[in-house]
């Protein structure tokens, strides 16, 4: 994590910061320029930072009836030329799938931030989770190409939230921050000053209005999108649409309008696909593992590591597209590859297919409402 | 600081200022340049329900951010106490309010019942300020934070109507672990 620190600080040089606060705040240096959202535990403390702050600096807030209408006032926002972003948990962003989906197939920028919290159903609101991995990926229906980010401290957070606005407009793309109750609701220490993110913006058109087809393959696999109101008279339509926008049922449009979403994603993993990789050069068992579990892997690896045992961490920050090549480097050297995560077996599966059966794959699991323990994970390293 | 990591997790119920207690240590920690991670979990009540915070310092990164083996367990109400008190592991000292919780248990040395809410009562004339007893009592007692960062950390996160409170609740409670101190000296 990056907020690491072995030396003696100098006094004022910190900050104790909570990880939603680090998001909303990370939103606003990315950008942001419309939230719409609806209350929920544990995800509140960032519409409650917002809802005072984004006003201030010329942004609009609003507190939508619903989550279905958040993530829609959030699109629109963007086809309309602002960064936008909605935040939610578990119940709530089941309620956005069919949006995330339209966002995806329009390919709209917006960034949805999911704070999990324990599942299925109302579940346990101030109990993390990481139950909702596999729905970031395919919780909509229909296949469609997705980037999600997991931070693992709360310096990250912030760092990642920029990066997911500028990931969203780069791609055009909604993209998903997935972070968990651990990490949204804890202070910790930051490091001052805050990452500096270079901020991205969206690319507009070099052609005069009349010639603009906003999904336009020959463009790339990311044609410019302009937003509503500057003169370029488009269509936008969740309906299966030509390079105009304009709904379309021939299979060769279709054909290649599929090609090109997914491969702007697909295409691009080693640019999109973070991974980190920490005590890995004579790891012989090694722990994957994303988002605050990633706290409880390093606390195992460096017990581990006291005990000469050769352990070491791989931890993705993103998460979705998953990086197989990583895994599979990894999978040709390691003994054991060990998968701690709040759910009942999400990345496992990832990981074992990803390994192409070359090592062993064990699941350190949990969904109870309480963190994958350092004693777990060293459990599951014991041979 | 002689040891690394530090553990300390306050226990009790929704209403008396645990997460508040929380921050304002780990805040000092961090004026004091060390690094800390404050978690608070709570029921669904916003008053009532069990609360509970935990806050670890270390002079390293901090990677597990919650309590694996508390160096000090502070119970606030009877529930908790029942809840908690088992918890302590092997090396941890237990400090409760005994003005809360009546419970026959052992004295022993690592056992230290104070009346926090009593002497807050007695200090301030409400208990609403026997978080802030504890917290004095506690950073007295380990000298984990500087006095000057617990006191600034105490103005920055009080509300207005009780800083003049928490102020005075947080010397007595300073207070009160000198006095401990002054005894355990004169008896060894």
């Amino acid at each position: 994590m990056s907020n690491s620190t072995t030396t003696a600080r100098r006094r004022g040089k910190a900050r104790l910061m909570q990880g939603n606060l680090a998001i909303a705040e990370g939103a606003i240096a990315g950008g942001l320029g419309f939230f719409a959202s609806y209350p929920i535990t544990p995800a509140n403390e960032i519409a409650t930072f917002l809802s005072r702050a984004l006003p201030k600096r010329g942004g609009v807030f609003i507190q939508m009836e619903d989550e279905i209408a958040s993530l829609s006032a959030v699109i629109g926002a963007s086809i309309g030329g602002l960064k936008a972003a909605t935040a939610t948990s578990g119940p709530g962003f089941s309620l956005m799938q069919e949006s995330i989906g339209y966002a995806a197939a329009v390919e709209i920028p917006c960034v949805i931030i999911d704070v999990q919290r324990a599942g299925p159903s109302t579940g346990m609101p101030g109990g993390p989770a990481q139950g909702d991995v596999m729905q970031s990926r395919w919780g909509t229906h229909g296949d469609h190409p997705i980037i999600v980010l997991c931070p693992s401290s709360v310096r990250e957070a912030y760092e990642l939230t920029i990066h997911a606005f500028n990931l969203s407009e780069q791609y055009r793309t909604p993209v998903i921050l997935l972070t968990d109750e651990v990490l949204a609701r804890m202070s910790e220490t930051v490091e001052m000053p805050l990452p500096q993110v270079k901020v991205i913006g969206r690319l507009h058109p070099e052609v005069p209005p009349e010639w603009y087809f906003p999904y336009d393959n020959a463009e790339g696999d990311v044609p410019p999108l302009v937003s509503f109101g500057h003169g370029y008279r488009y269509h936008i339509t969740g309906l299966f649409h030509d390079k105009s926008g304009f709904p379309t049922s021939r299979p060769d449009e279709i054909d290649a309008w599929q090609e090109r979403l997914f491969l702007k994603i697909d295409g691009n993993v080693e640019q999109i696909a973070r991974i980190e990789e920490e005590e890995m050069e004579d790891a012989e068992m090694v722990i994957v593992a994303y988002g605050s579990t990633a706290r409880s892997a390093r606390h195992a690896m460096r017990q581990a590591r006291k005990a000469n045992k050769r352990v070491g961490l791989v931890r993705l920050v993103t998460i979705w597209p998953f990086h197989d090549a990583a895994i599979e480097r990894v999978a040709r050297s390691a003994k054991r590859i060990v998968v701690p995560e709040m759910n009942r077996g999400q990345i496992l599966r990832e990981v074992e297919r990803a390994s192409r059966g070359k090592t062993d794959v064990v699941g350190v699991n949990r969904a109870d409402g309480e963190m994958v323990t350092p004693a777990q994970i060293m459990a599951a390293l014991e041979v | 600081m002689k040891r690394r990591r530090w553990e300390v997790r306050l226990v009790g119920q929704g209403g008396q200022g645990l997460a508040l207690a929380g921050i304002i240590l780990a805040e000092a920690a961090v004026r004091d340049g060390k690094n800390a991670v404050m978690n608070h979990t709570y029921g669904a009540q916003k008053r009532g329900g069990p609360s509970q915070a935990d806050v670890v310092i270390s002079g390293e990164e901090i990677d597990y951010p919650k309590v694996l083996d508390a160096d000090l367990l502070v119970i606030f109400s009877e529930a908790a106490f029942d809840e908690y008190h088992h918890q302590l592991g092997s090396r941890g000292f237990l400090i409760f309010d005994n003005s809360q919780i009546k419970r026959a248990l052992t004295e022993c040395d690592r056992v230290i019942p104070i009346p926090f809410a009593d002497i807050s009562q007695q200090a301030t004339g409400s208990s609403l300020s026997a978080n802030m007893v504890a917290l004095g009592f506690v950073a007295e007692l380990t000298k984990l934070v500087s006095h000057r960062s617990l006191v600034r950390a105490v103005s920055k996160h009080s509300p207005k109507g009780s800083l003049q409170a928490n102020q005075t609740a947080l010397e007595k409670g300073i207070q009160r672990a000198q006095s401990i101190e002054d005894r355990h000296d004169r008896n060894h």
